[in-house]
């Protein structure tokens, strides 16, 4: 297997009966990158992430980490990967550092190595002030928390991560992504796959996207190529009121313009994905002096996902 | 699935059995227990003196009559406290997302909470032979070392029920109701089995169990003495009701006389120790089979 993609997956296959949850899916996630795992419930993600942990197996097919394939020889596969599966609960007995010691003595370190990286991971996962106090006690906000950090001991190069903010009240929600988008930038060697339902979140930390449906791939390219809807880019300008025609027909007319509608209440402007055409079309539109407040990014996303989700039907 | 072993799979078979002890100790089923074990304990020790007896000129047989008589049923009960939520709490509690999806192997996992369940159970009972040990110096100024062997069939017993166990909570999903049916299996349903079937029943789990008491002569020559001053009794009574003219009362004395001759009143049998290497072997078996069970379908439970 190729060191390039430190996930790869073989034609992958989970059988419930006559149910197929994961339909012979072949994925590959780059090295160094934060893949965004999209699709609708049922549409296969946690089986196969759960397939990568080991926490069921497959009917066929591979599931490789790191070159080894986990439904061979699970041990070896997940010797460097950290997991956060949905919101896992830990042994309410145990405090934050009896936990990353338990953690950290099943996958072999050293004491020294578990004590100095306790300490760094409470700190970035903002828990040193609770590291002594019994999880059966923490809020789920901190036990997520608690969870991204035990999945960091080691510093392991590959992190799967199943809908971790699902569950999670909106700063419950921040404080993780924080925690995710510092790890990008302290990390140098680090694969993470992740699935989601919030399409935000996915757009705000990954820069790619896979999105499956009914057990199989339906994409698996750049996030920045899937916002810009291949080589376009959509604009809602907002208005105090009903936009004009007139006006609707003056953005319309501006050479660069692909196209301008009216989506609503707003006008939605499809033009190409420069950011000299967007800078442009700002200067353009605040000078039309139309009552228009307020110019931003449309959220092409959501549209896309649904589209796709549609068509895969 | 893999089963070759590796020098690793032992560290963390240790460190799963430390974590489970951990979890144990500081969990409320293990003081329950405990304290379960010292109110049996206080009572067997305080009541003589309450009903006007006390333990002074009692011989080692009496004391051990009293203290082991029903130490089989409060192991049970323990393991169905302890070792019938051992697998189910992981999937439950949902922590096997966290311990599962490590570089560890379901054995080893299952081989530390087998290891933790035995070792927490037997200090459970440690405790109780201690004290009992207490006493027996106490009061008749030594202790036979077949109370050692009493005990080392204790954890024998404590093994074979806590596999039993390992079943249960390996098939369901819900703690509390594989405690319920824990104690059903143990308490009820394989003595029923037992007392069901003909013959010699050396082979079952509850009689093989009675060897943590019948392996005691003290306490089966008590036990025996007791019995027989009671048939002796019994024998009198009905030699004298068959002198009776009246056809009602031979009519009860015959069938007394049947009682005594076929041991019909069940707990009034004479006993006699065991085989002990046989009755060893036979809890062996049914924990090592019992675990075979729990494992194969712990190994392959998927979350």
């Amino acid at each position: 297997m190729s060191s390039e993609y430190p996930i790869e997956i073989v034609n992958l296959r989970k059988e419930y009966g006559s149910f197929v949850a994961v339909n012979d899916l072949n994925l590959k996630i780059k090295k160094n990158s934060f893949t965004g795992l999209l699709g609708p419930n049922g549409a296969g993600k946690s089986t196969t992430l759960k397939i990568l942990t080991h926490l069921i197996t497959a009917t066929s097919g591979e599931a490789f980490l790191d070159g080894i394939d986990v439904t061979k020889d699970p041990k070896a596969a997940l010797t460097n990967v950290g997991t956060v599966i949905e919101t896992p609960e830990f042994y309410s007995y145990l405090t934050p550092r009896e936990t990353m010691r338990y953690v950290g003595e099943i996958i072999g370190m050293s004491k020294e190595s578990i004590r100095s990286e306790t300490e760094e991971i409470l700190e970035k996962v903002k828990m040193v002030e609770w590291g002594d106090k019994r999880l059966g006690t923490f809020s789920k906000g901190m036990r997520q928390r608690i969870a991204l950090g035990q999945a960091l001991m080691k510093e392991p190069n590959i992190i799967i991560l199943d809908e971790p903010t699902s569950g999670l009240d909106p700063r419950g929600m921040v404080e993780i992504r924080e925690v995710l988008k510092n790890l990008r930038t302290d990390s140098n060697d680090l694969t993470i796959v992740m699935s989601s339902h919030v399409l935000t979140e996915v757009q705000d930390l990954c820069d790619r996207i896979a999105m499956i449906n009914h057990g199989t791939l339906l994409m698996d390219d750049d996030i920045s190529a899937f916002l810009t809807s291949h080589g376009t880019r959509s604009i809602i300008a907002k208005t105090a009121g009903v936009p004009a025609p007139e006006l609707i027909q003056r953005i319309g007319n501006i050479d660069y313009v692909i196209s301008a509608d009216r989506l609503g209440n707003d006008i939605q402007v499809v033009i190409s994905d420069s950011k000299e055409d967007r800078q442009r079309l700002f200067h353009d539109i605040s000078g039309m002096n139309a009552g228009v407040y307020s110019i931003a990014d449309s959220d092409i996303l959501e549209t896309t996902y649904l589209d796709m989700i549609k068509e895969s039907r | 699935m893999s089963f070759y072993i590796e020098a690793s799979d032992f560290k963390q078979v240790y460190v799963v059995t430390k974590n489970e002890i951990i979890k144990s100790v500081r969990g409320k089923k293990f003081i329950v227990s405990l304290a379960v074990i010292l109110l049996i304990f206080m009572l067997i020790t305080v009541l003589p003196y309450a009903t006007g007896g006390g333990w002074s000129g009692k011989t080692s047989g009496d004391m051990l009559s009293s203290y082991l008589s029903n130490i089989s049923m409060v192991s049970l009960l323990i393991v169905a406290l302890l070792s019938s939520v051992a697998l189910v709490s992981e999937f439950e509690e949902r922590t096997a997302l966290i311990l599962f999806t490590r570089p560890i192997k379901r054995t080893s996992i299952f081989l530390g909470k087998i290891i933790s369940c035995v070792l927490i159970e037997g200090f459970i009972l440690a405790v109780y032979y201690i004290l009992t040990t207490v006493m027996l110096v106490a009061f008749t100024g030594g202790v036979s070392v077949e109370l050692l062997t009493s005990f080392g069939f204790c954890i024998l017993y404590l093994f074979a029920a806590s596999g039993i166990a390992f079943v249960i909570s390996a098939f369901i999903k819900k703690g509390s109701v594989g405690t319920i049916i824990t104690l059903l299996v143990l308490i009820m349903v394989i003595p029923i089995v037992t007392q069901m079937m003909s013959g010699d029943t050396w082979f079952m789990l509850n009689t093989a169990g009675n060897t943590i008491i019948t392996c005691v002569p003290d306490y089966v020559n008590s036990y025996n003495k007791e019995i027989l001053t009671w048939m002796s009794s019994m024998q009198s009574a009905i030699d004298y009701l068959l002198t009776s003219a009246d056809p009602k009362i031979l009519d009860v004395a015959k069938f007394m006389q049947r009682m005594v001759d076929t041991q019909m009143f069940g707990f009034m049998k004479i006993i006699e120790i065991p085989n002990l290497a046989r009755e060893a072997g036979v809890l062996i078996l049914w924990g090592v089979a019992a675990y075979f069970v729990a494992w194969i379908k712990f190994i392959r439970k998927e979350f």
